[in-house]
């Protein structure tokens, strides 16, 4: 079975299983222990059996927490947590990263590391209602009271989580998949920039042939094609939100001058700039 | 000299990404050029290149678990350390990388 088909089945036992009980948040503390956990991107630890220890930052204190069935703990980037795993319990943490998002299953039964571990991830970050989700949770860590709010959104973020590994489960495609990930994200962080399919093909080591092979089979579209429309994105994106002229959006969309942006824009919308910003302008 | 460098630890929640940081910063204090691929809950991340792996003097590879495609490092002097040396004393493996002739 596919390691994110194992970790669905654990998140739809839980879940099946009734609702989630108390959450803690992780926050901010001057010092911390030396071997604590502190990365940049949030987390989350849901317990989906047994007990978990652990200890947080909350509130400027060391906080030991023991946390059991259906307890959530969230740890905001640039917080820390430090897991005892000599305890039994079966955990899942999610990793809300800038691309990506994680998930672990761990299995702990009363030794100094986790006993077993399953990992997978879903290759793109928490999008709209995630993002909101994760939001409102931060934001439910800050009411006087826990009315009950807290631990529906953290649900919320969950399902959220575990939807997104069925609109995957079809796209295990392996390493050709892997490779034309990593370079259409290249190509979204470096679009403004002179970069053409011989010096991408040169970044990542393969053939100007192969890189156009790659994106006409993972991608259904050439090379050119979509870095085309990741300048069209933002172009459309800097008309609408900024009031800059047609030649700064050209350089920062690394399209060659304004003229050469205008043709293809038209080519692409059938609408001028012009049109396009009197159309969505803010 | 140039270093690359795959982390990765069982539970891939913290420590393969923290690894990373700390190998990162070590080397550049030391004017070193580095690049670390983290291979954690998130997936492969910052995937070397051919390239990457072409022109690197030297490698570190975590080995607290087995590393997806360790064979791609055949041919260049490796260091093997697990999460918590470079964790508890990064500066131990800079040494030892810059005693190497």
């Amino acid at each position: 079975m596919l390691k994110s088909a194992m970790i669905a089945r654990q998140i739809d036992g839980f879940l099946s299983r009734g609702r989630l009980g108390r959450i803690w948040f992780a926050s901010h503390t001057d010092e911390y222990p030396p071997n604590a956990f502190l990365v940049k991107f949030a987390r989350m630890v849901v317990i989906l059996e047994g007990t978990y220890l652990t200890a947080i930052g909350h509130k400027g204190q060391y906080l030991e927490i023991e946390a059991r069935q259906g307890d959530v703990i969230y740890i905001p980037s640039q917080t820390w947590d430090l897991p005892d795993w000599n305890t039994q319990g079966k955990v899942l943490t999610l990793l809300f990263g800038h691309y990506q998002i994680g998930m672990s299953l761990t299995f702990s039964d009363y030794q100094t590391k986790a006993a077993s571990v399953i990992k997978c991830s879903v290759p793109e970050p928490m999008q709209q209602e995630g993002l909101y989700l994760e939001k409102a949770l931060c934001e439910s860590a800050l009411a006087a009271h826990d009315n009950g709010t807290a631990s529906c959104i953290a649900e919320g973020l969950l399902r959220y989580c575990r939807g997104k590994i069925e609109d995957h489960r079809y796209s295990h495609a392996g390493r050709s998949n892997d490779k034309w990930r990593a370079i259409s994200m290249y190509l979204q962080k470096n679009f403004s920039a002179k970069i053409s399919r011989e010096s991408v093909a040169l970044e990542y080591g393969i053939s100007p042939n192969h890189l156009s092979r790659l994106f006409r089979e993972e991608g259904g579209m050439g090379f050119n094609e979509y870095l085309t429309l990741v300048r069209i994105d933002r172009t459309k994106m800097l008309l609408s939100q900024y009031q800059m002229n047609m030649s700064e959006i050209a350089a920062r969309t690394g399209f060659k001058d304004s003229s050469y942006m205008g043709r293809v824009f038209r080519k692409h919308t059938g609408m001028t700039l012009g049109e396009y910003r009197a159309k969505y302008a803010a | 000299m140039n270093i690359i460098a795959v982390t990765a630890c069982s539970t891939g929640i913290a420590e393969t990404y923290m690894a990373a940081e700390v190998l990162e910063r070590c080397a550049r204090t030391r004017g070193h050029s580095i690049k670390v691929e983290t291979q954690g809950a998130l997936g492969i991340m910052d995937k070397l290149s051919s390239q990457d792996i072409a022109s690197a003097d030297i490698a570190i590879l975590t080995n607290d678990i087995a590393i997806n495609g360790d064979d791609r490092f055949k041919g260049i002097k490796t260091f093997h350390v697990s999460i918590s040396d470079i964790l508890e004393s990064p500066q131990d493996i800079m040494s030892e990388i810059n005693s190497e002739p």
